[in-house]
């Protein structure tokens, strides 16, 4: 970050992933667990107006001024990696006219498996995937899965119904992320909400502490790559090995 | 910018009529879905873009142009602004042109922080914005009514063909024909110098299309 007062301002914390995995029920979630002794601000960005931004109001968990909407064009992937301007606009806004806050939580516009945040937007960023989507999505990796500050695997409460086995997501999870943290959550499971309020307490306390570096997930995770030859019928590719965090790759730029 | 050489003026042209340009452009569509949603058929972009080119295209030219003479010769800047709000009549596209302008402007202090007239602005239009840029890097007047036309009416085939999809060869002869069009009257909007010369060229049907466009429950562009 270009600011040296980087932690005297709120913690900006994204939140990512496919679209219908949870992403603004989570951040429902989060006021509602955080919202009586943290000082919150929300941005919305939509791919159709402000439809995020008018849930979150409605729900009623903060109220309606402290959450705005970015409309992206069309490029919700673009407005918050690489031309973030009306995101840091928003979020200035927002932490001008209700100073001081303590968290800005960004909600990226529901897209594809390859899109996360520019670590000059967010200081920490947490990426949803759904039992919903298949248990299976987890291990096919991704920048977000890979390397987002939190993985959350949401909607747990419905996976009797979708024939998906919880533990085994998250442990295929937790082998993608090299260690980083898991969460099995489903808003009407009390521990797992208690998790993630710790969860982003401990990252806000990072974040003052100056002790927290934003981290760019990359455009690419460590993947598989399925081989009929090979003797374990593919096999783990990192690029981070060989090219650093800087590397692109042709696949993470194919939707655009 | 630091160091002793500078970006030639027509290189600073090239950056800022570039659509990767970081401002935020990309959420906009130069009033094209807000005809597009009035129900102006798609067959009928180009003639929407010769008329956004001799009017909209025009005035943001123009009050450019005065906006970069009023830096250059002290004028205030204030008088360009107002002239520009009373010529574009519509609130959604004032509100549009501002939200452009608020990004052009956060990216400009970064490259042009020795430029008072830009740190001063607050929350100015598109075009004094890009006037304040052309006054700070040399930007001749007739490369500055080139630029603001060509910039506005590119992001509508942008847009164009994303909501109407073809080949996009097509929309780039459509953003040259509509630029072409106005290649006559370069000279004499090159040539406003205070801000009652920019000229009074209203589109009542996109102004109105504008409007009803902000309020409407679903669209991809801001507008």
């Amino acid at each position: 970050m270009a600011e040296d007062t980087v932690s005297q301002r709120a913690l900006r914390l994204g939140v990512a992933g496919p679209v219908g995995t949870g992403k603004s029920s989570l951040i429902a979630t989060i006021c509602r667990a955080l919202a009586e002794e943290l000082r919150l601000g929300v941005i919305t960005n939509d791919i159709y107006t402000d439809e995020d931004a008018r849930f979150l109001r409605s729900a009623g968990v903060l109220e309606p001024e402290r959450i705005r909407a970015v409309e992206t064009g069309a490029c919700p992937h673009t407005a918050i990696r690489d031309d973030i301007t009306a995101n840091l606009l928003a979020a200035e806004d927002l932490e001008r006219d209700f100073a001081p806050l303590d968290v800005v939580l960004i909600e990226s516009g529901g897209d594809n498996l390859t899109a996360t945040f520019s670590p000059a937007l967010v200081d920490a960023q947490i990426f949803v995937l759904d039992v919903a989507g298949g248990g299976d999505v987890a291990r096919k990796g991704g920048p977000g899965i890979g390397r987002a500050d939190l993985l959350v695997v949401n909607k747990t409460d419905l996976a009797p119904y979708v024939g998906v086995d919880v533990p085994q997501m998250v442990a295929d999870a937790t082998a993608a992320r090299d260690g980083r943290p898991v969460l099995a959550l489903s808003r009407t499971d009390a521990p797992s909400v208690a998790a993630l309020r710790a969860w982003v307490l401990e990252v806000l306390a990072a974040h003052r502490g100056g002790t927290h570096v934003p981290q760019d997930p990359g455009p690419m995770a460590p993947h598989f790559h399925a081989d009929d030859e090979h003797p374990d019928g593919g096999y783990v590719h990192s690029h981070a090995d060989a090219h650093a965090d800087a590397h692109s790759h042709a696949e993470a730029g194919a939707d655009h | 910018m630091d160091g002793g050489t500078l970006p030639a003026a027509g290189t600073v042209a090239l950056l800022l009529a570039d659509a990767r340009l970081p401002s935020g452009g990309h959420a906009h569509s130069s009033g094209l879905e807000p005809a597009l949603q009035g129900g102006m058929p798609a067959a009928q972009a180009a003639g929407f873009l010769l008329a956004r080119a001799r009017t909209t295209g025009l005035v943001d030219a123009a009050t450019a142009v005065a906006a970069r003479a009023a830096v250059l010769e002290g004028g205030p800047l204030g008088d360009v602004e107002r002239a520009w709000a009373a010529r574009t009549p519509s609130a959604a596209m004032r509100d549009a042109s501002r939200e452009l302008g608020r990004g052009l402007l956060r990216l400009a202090k970064r490259l042009w922080p020795e430029s008072a007239a830009l740190a001063a602005l607050v929350t100015p239009p598109r075009p004094v914005v890009l006037g304040a840029i052309a006054a700070a890097t040399g930007l001749p007047a007739e490369e500055l009514v080139r630029l603001s036309v060509y910039d506005d009416l590119a992001s509508a085939v942008a847009a164009l063909l994303k909501l109407e999809p073809r080949d996009p060869a097509d929309g780039a002869l459509l953003v040259l024909a509509a630029c072409a069009s106005i290649e006559a009257r370069v000279p004499e909007i090159a040539a406003v110098r205070s801000p009652h010369q920019i000229p009074a060229l209203s589109a009542p049907q996109a102004e109105a299309w504008a409007e009803q466009h902000a309020i409407a429950p679903r669209r991809l562009f801001r507008g």
